[in-house]
């Protein structure tokens, strides 16, 4: 406020200064921030152009087909006859457990991965000297009932492992190389990116759009956004699937596999007691093998095929030295 | 020459280049359409709207920077725009004087007396460029987040900013001080919940809402010129509809009218723009004041002084409009316009209190992610809400729609319909595609809209991109949305008569309509009595007779047979082309059935544009039995319907 | 009221304000020169509409360009007011048959070289397509297959789909200039999907004594009697006589009626003089009018009869015929 019809030389400089000032800091911003192009609009050729590796060089696939219905001895059994888990993970080594939370349902109904398994495979690990073990994956109920209920989080916890859940953060948008379905997804990549060794670990169950829903399916748990769009092309997205993931092992569970309803099953009445656990380094073979168990040929899941000519694994199983033994 | 009389002609020739914008703003290449008329330039030259832009999305498209050049000019000649250019403060002006035309003098000076109300406007213009800012922090946080050293650049930045703030902004210092702790504030919050979905964070431009320049194109473009048509050059040959217009109307003309109230009530009281001129201007170099303190105070000045600013006493330099009739009015020449302060003192104070200050910012900042919790810009999004083509995805449209209605006027079909409801709250006026109203749906050749819109809503799009040509073959068409066919409705899906006007009128290449033949039985079991080469005599029921047999659509069907063409039905005989051959025709006693062929259409979901000329053409006028939605737009990649 | 005149420097300011509007008008006049990229689009659309409609709605028929083909010129597009600009003489043909607009453009076939040029009529419906084609049908030409209403002559090739007539003309002649002309045909019916058109009327005429080729639809204003429209004829011959059968389908049995009876009366009123005849229906009448004979009658909806026939037996003898074809009955 200035009082006196009069304006010293000082009052009128400092006037001139601050109008000065704030003429060029505004030319300034609108400089730093002219933009005479315009936006440009959202595409999808904007993600990082990735995959995740995690299997170990080998000649042949390890394969090993254990009879039995008590989960613990089986994968023991499996294990050993591969050698050990040690042949797989490192002391040190952070392992990611990519299980099949899917559904809030009870575990006796085979939808999900069994939490004794989950226990049991974490235990493995840890055993061999595994820094930390993960347990991740994105469900289609909400994430943290489908944990709970399912038992898987219990068992993760008894066992010293973490439970990752789908939080918005933990997803990237990425595009896999040639990829056409999986063009700037969101994909739940936290868990992969703090992995050394990761192990999927599936139910074998029957898929009403896909066939049968295994190893090779349960990556589907790794996709956010809205997934569904997917089923469109069921056997493409599992074919980009194995191309997005390259598993250090997998373990599919056939003790009690799912015949008919599935992929959420929900009575007894659709499951069957298979009693077979098969522990694979190669998932393409691991789901022939599982195929079996639900009357399936491989000629019936498209994906397979699919899967084989990208490189994932060898669908003729016939050729392949499989470790086949009974409790 | 007088200097107001210079005023009144600028004033009057600002008011006519809007007009004569908003008039020429139709599609075409003569003089009196757009042309290369800069249609923008006034929306343009507003500070606010560059300025609000700036805020929520951190860039300033290409004319906005024309505001610049009004900013710098408001520093240094003070709030000259409301008094010189501004087309919606001239028809106040106008209307004011009118209505204060043949009262007294003293009730002209107590008209144009200081309100207290008007710092109302101060309120406005923080609370509006507050939520356009809404996300500001939480957006240098997300930068800053894992490089401690941008943190600290990023806080030390802010630290100068609310600093310099506090020097020249609104009010006292201890405003800064609380503006700096509610950004302090805003970081903690932000890094308290890193997990929290970022989709709340965001920023809504509604300065547009209130800003005077996008409110005056809406009112005219809307609620004026759509009323004028026949023979003048310009004229839509039909009266043009606006969703809602009643509405904009209220606003537009209820804004104007209440100068009869009191004069340039909006200016006064509620123009955010006037209040950053305000503001921008308070330390202007040059200014009105009085050369001696005293004089015979009969207040002539005040007699139609248009910004209520007592240039009597300690002149409001914040409300002074640049009137320049207390200049006129004064019988001593007390009064100038000169770079000394006024003798009788100034009041550089915008009156508003810290408190109510404050208590807009904040209000400015929180209210953007409570609106966003209705989930419109993420997992709920209105299928409805079908923007136009090239516009920008929800989050980036709702920063920089300024709800101005260019794209509204120039839209050739009058498709383009300002939203009520559809685009939630903050989205009211902006534009959505309304296909019943409007003569088509979005022509394939026109990409006005986008070359009209201020601040790029809607990007300006080249016809090949557009039309997904040339370079942006791979990218395909921009779609608006897709249509789908309500078979409910739809005559040959629901009430077996044939039409095909969608399939007709789909413009894309190959179209994105399919249609399906089918026969369906019409009259079954008809017992052949005599029959020939090109007829069967059989009896009709009652009700075929209504029927249009003949029409070309209806078929005789043999058992498990091809069917031949009726050509006409006259007193139970069927008579039939011979162009179409039977391979026996049907002995008498032999059964034949009467069968309407329908095309039933379907949408390829893959090549339709959505461009709603199906939905405009379909003759199920209520609820059109096809219609569009914004499922696969491309402006929303998450919109997609389908893959690979 | 007005104080002190204006200082100096009050008119040096206003002067300057002035000359500074001045110069905004100016500029703005000079901007308004170069267009906005959206009129300069409608612009470039309109010279080339490669698709459908441009804001204006005035463009023309999509004329697809098939492998092998280049274009030689922007489609040039004739409404009926302008129509004649094109085709000239020809004009009224289609005007009184209810041309919409013309679309034509001119293509260079790749390799010869040689260049060609379609002409897109848009008819009001698919009959007032067939009645400009059969009124311009060369009798003996041989059908090219692209749609049951199609012929082809040595360079050039004719006809109608849907509501569309088309004329491609070349400049090249011979077989190979046909085989490619129907691609170019074929690429239009795919492009333009409608429901076939099938001329019912054309099998109802007798076929003795026919002259081949000879039958076409005229759209309005027939044998000189206003009322009479879309009405088929065909010519006959019989040992060297010549005459014309006509046959039009009515709205009604009644219209029907009421229009042979307003025939009859007309050709009464020209010097027509009516004859008692034998015949099976009704409704029927025979003139004879400047020395030939008219035959009219109705069958249901239909209106039918024989028109300048020099001799009045075989008038009455096809007349019959076409009575009973009209009936249903193998001849």
């Amino acid at each position: 406020m200035t009082e006196r019809g009069v304006i010293s030389r000082r009052d009128f400089l400092r006037r001139s200064a601050r109008i000065g000032v704030s003429a060029v800091a505004g030319a300034g911003v609108a400089g730093l921030c002219f933009d005479p192009a315009g936006p440009a609009p959202k595409t999808a050729d904007s993600a990082a152009i990735r995959s995740f590796d995690f299997s170990i060089p080998a000649e042949t696939p390890q394969i090993a087909v254990v009879r039995g219905p008590d989960r613990k001895e089986t994968l023991r059994l499996a294990l050993e006859a591969l050698g050990g888990i040690e042949q797989f993970v490192a002391p040190g080594d952070r392992v990611l457990l990519k299980v099949n939370a899917a559904f809030s349902s009870p575990a006796m109904l085979g939808a999900t991965s069994h939490p004794e398994l989950v226990f049991e495979a974490a235990r493995h690990c840890f055993a061999a000297g595994a820094r930390s073990v993960t347990v991740a994956d994105n469900p289609i109920n909400d994430p943290s009932a489908c944990f709970t209920l399912t038992g898987i989080a219990d068992a993760a916890q008894k066992a010293g492992a973490v439970v990752m859940l789908p939080r918005p953060q933990r997803f990237d948008r990425i595009s896999i190389p040639e990829g056409r379905l999986i063009l700037n997804w969101p994909v739940f990549s936290a868990p992969l990116n703090g992995a050394d060794k990761v192990i999927g670990l599936a139910p074998v169950k029957d898929h009403h759009r896909s066939g049968a829903s295994m190893s090779l399916k349960n990556w589907y748990g790794l996709l956010g956004g809205r997934r569904n769009l997917f089923h469109q092309n069921i056997h493409g997205i599992i074919r980009e699937l194995s191309i997005l993931v390259r598993p250090t092992l997998v373990v599919l569970d056939g003790t009690v596999s799912m015949i008919a309803n599935g992929p959420t099953g929900g009575s007894m009445s659709d499951l069957k007691q298979t009693d077979t656990l098969i522990v694979s380094t190669d998932p393409v073979a691991a789901d022939v093998l599982g195929a079996r168990l639900l009357g399936l040929s491989p000629a019936a899941l498209p994906f397979i095929g699919e899967a084989a000519a990208a490189g994932a694994g060898i669908a003729d199983v016939d050729r392949l030295n499989i470790k086949e033994l009974k409790l | 020459m007088k200097i107001i009389a210079t005023r009144r002609i600028a004033q009057v020739f600002f008011l006519i280049l809007f007009f004569w914008f908003c008039w020429v703003t139709t599609l075409g290449e003569r003089w009196w359409q757009l042309g290369g008329w800069p249609v923008n330039w006034l929306l343009q030259l507003d500070p606010l709207v560059g300025m609000a832009t700036l805020l929520a999305t951190r860039t300033l498209y290409a004319g906005l920077l024309w505001g610049l050049v009004t900013i710098v000019l408001t520093l240094v000649l003070g709030r000259f725009f409301c008094g010189w250019i501004c087309p919606f403060g001239t028809m106040q002006q106008a209307l004011g004087y009118l209505s204060l035309r043949k009262k007294t003098l003293s009730e002209k000076i107590k008209a144009n007396r200081y309100r207290t109300g008007q710092k109302v406007k101060y309120g406005l213009l923080a609370f509006l460029l507050a939520a356009a800012a809404a996300d500001l922090v939480p957006h240098f946080l997300r930068l800053s987040v894992g490089r401690p050293a941008g943190f600290f650049l990023l806080a030390a930045a802010a630290g100068v900013i609310v600093f310099g703030f506090s020097r020249i902004g609104a009010v006292q210092s201890r405003t800064g001080l609380l503006a700096g702790f509610f950004l302090v504030a805003g970081f903690s919050a932000a890094a308290f919940f890193p997990d929290a979905d970022p989709w709340i964070y965001a920023a809504s431009l509604q300065a547009g809402f209130f800003d005077p320049i996008p409110l005056a194109h809406r009112g005219v473009n809307l609620t004026l010129m759509p009323l004028v048509r026949g023979e003048l050059p310009g004229a839509a040959a039909e009266i043009r509809g606006y969703v809602g217009a009643w509405l904009i109307g209220l606003f537009f003309w209820g804004g104007l009218l209440l100068c009869l109230w009191i004069p340039r009530f909006y200016c006064r009281t509620i123009c955010p723009l006037g209040a950053l001129f305000g503001l921008l201007g308070r330390g202007a170099l040059w200014r009105i004041g009085k050369q001696e303190a005293k004089c015979r105070s009969c207040l002539r000045c005040e007699s139609h002084c248009e910004g209520a600013c007592r240039p009597s006493g300690a002149i409001r330099t914040a409300e002074c409009v640049l009137c320049l009739n207390c200049l006129d009015r004064c019988r001593t020449g007390n009064i100038g316009y000169r770079i000394e302060p006024s003798a009788a003192g100034e009041v550089r104070s915008c009156d508003l209190s810290r408190r109510a200050f404050g208590a807009a910012l904040v209000a400015g900042l929180a209210s953007v992610p409570v609106l966003r919790l209705s989930g419109h810009t993420s997992a709920n999004w209105p299928a409805g809400l079908v923007r136009p083509p090239g516009a920008l995805d929800e989050d980036r449209f709702l920063r920089r729609c300024i709800k101005c209605g260019q794209c509204m006027r120039i839209c050739p079909t009058n498709i383009i319909q300002p939203a009520i409801g559809q685009a939630g709250l903050e989205g009211i006026w902006t534009p959505v595609l309304n296909f019943r109203i409007g003569s088509s749906g979005c022509q394939l050749n026109c990409v006005a809209c986008g070359h009209v819109c201020p601040t790029a809503a809607i990007r300006g799009l080249s016809l090949d991109e557009k039309l997904g040509r040339g370079a942006f073959q791979d990218r395909g068409p921009v779609k608006m949305g897709t249509a789908f066919v309500d078979q409910g409705r739809c005559l040959p899906w629901a009430m077996d008569r044939p039409c095909i006007v969608c399939q007709e009128n789909c413009p894309v290449s190959p179209k994105a309509i399919l249609v399906d033949a089918v026969f369906r039985p019409v009259e079954g079991g008809l017992t052949v009595k005599r029959s020939g080469e090109r007829f069967v005599d059989v009896d009709l029921s009652a009700a075929a007779l209504d029927r249009p047999y003949g029409s070309g659509d209806y078929f005789c069907l043999q058992e498990d047979g091809p069917g031949r063409r009726i050509v006409s039905v006259d007193a139970g005989r069927v008579a039939m082309i011979s162009e179409d051959s039977w391979d026996s025709p049907p002995a008498p006693g032999d059964a034949v059935t009467i069968a309407i062929r329908l095309q039933q259409p379907r949408v390829d979901p893959a090549r339709c544009i959505g461009c709603g000329i199906c939905e405009h053409e379909c003759p199920v006028q209520g609820r059109r039995a096809i219609y569009v939605t914004a499922e696969n737009e491309s402006r929303a990649p998450a919109h997609a319907l389908l893959v690979g | 009221m007005a104080s002190a005149p204006p200082s100096h420097r009050e008119s040096l300011t206003s002067l300057l304000i002035l000359a500074v509007l001045f110069g905004i008008g100016c500029g703005l006049v000079l901007v308004q020169r170069s267009p906005n990229p959206a009129v300069r689009a409608l612009k470039q659309a309109a010279q080339f509409p490669a698709d459908a409609a441009g804001p204006a709605g005035r463009t023309g028929t999509r004329i697809p360009i098939p492998e092998g083909f280049t274009a030689m010129s922007p489609p040039e597009v004739y409404d009926p007011e302008r129509l004649a600009d094109k085709i000239n003489g020809k004009a009224e043909l289609y005007l009184s048959a209810g041309v919409q607009h013309l679309t034509a453009r001119r293509l260079a076939m790749d390799g010869d070289g040689a260049w060609l040029e379609v002409f897109v009529y848009l008819m009001e419906s698919p009959m007032d397509a067939y009645a400009v084609y059969s009124a311009q049908y060369r009798p003996g030409a041989a059908p090219a297959g692209v749609s049951r209403y199609s012929y082809t002559t040595e360079n050039a090739l004719f006809f109608i789909h849907g509501p569309f007539y088309v004329e491609i003309v070349s400049a090249a002649v011979g077989p190979e200039t046909q085989r490619r002309l129907a691609t170019l045909a074929s690429e239009f019916v795919r492009a333009h999907p409608a429901v076939e058109t099938v001329v019912a009327e054309r099998s109802l005429f007798p076929q003795e004594g026919i002259v081949p080729d000879s039958i076409e639809l005229q759209p309005a204003d027939v044998f000189g009697f206003q009322e009479l429209d879309d009405v088929f004829l065909a010519r006959y011959r019989f040992d060297g006589v010549e005459m014309t059968a006509f046959l039009s389908r009515r709205a009604s049995t009644d219209e029907a009626r009421e229009l042979a009876a307003a025939y009859a009366a007309f050709l009464e009123r020209f010097g027509g003089r009516s004859e008692e005849l034998a015949f099976p229906a009704a409704e029927a009448y025979l003139v004879e009018i400047f020395g030939t004979w008219e035959v009219v009658f109705t069958h249901g909806r239909m209106l039918a009869g024989v028109h300048e026939a020099e001799d009045r037996a075989l008038a009455e003898l096809l007349g019959r015929r076409i009575w009973t074809s009209l009936s249903g009955e193998a001849p």
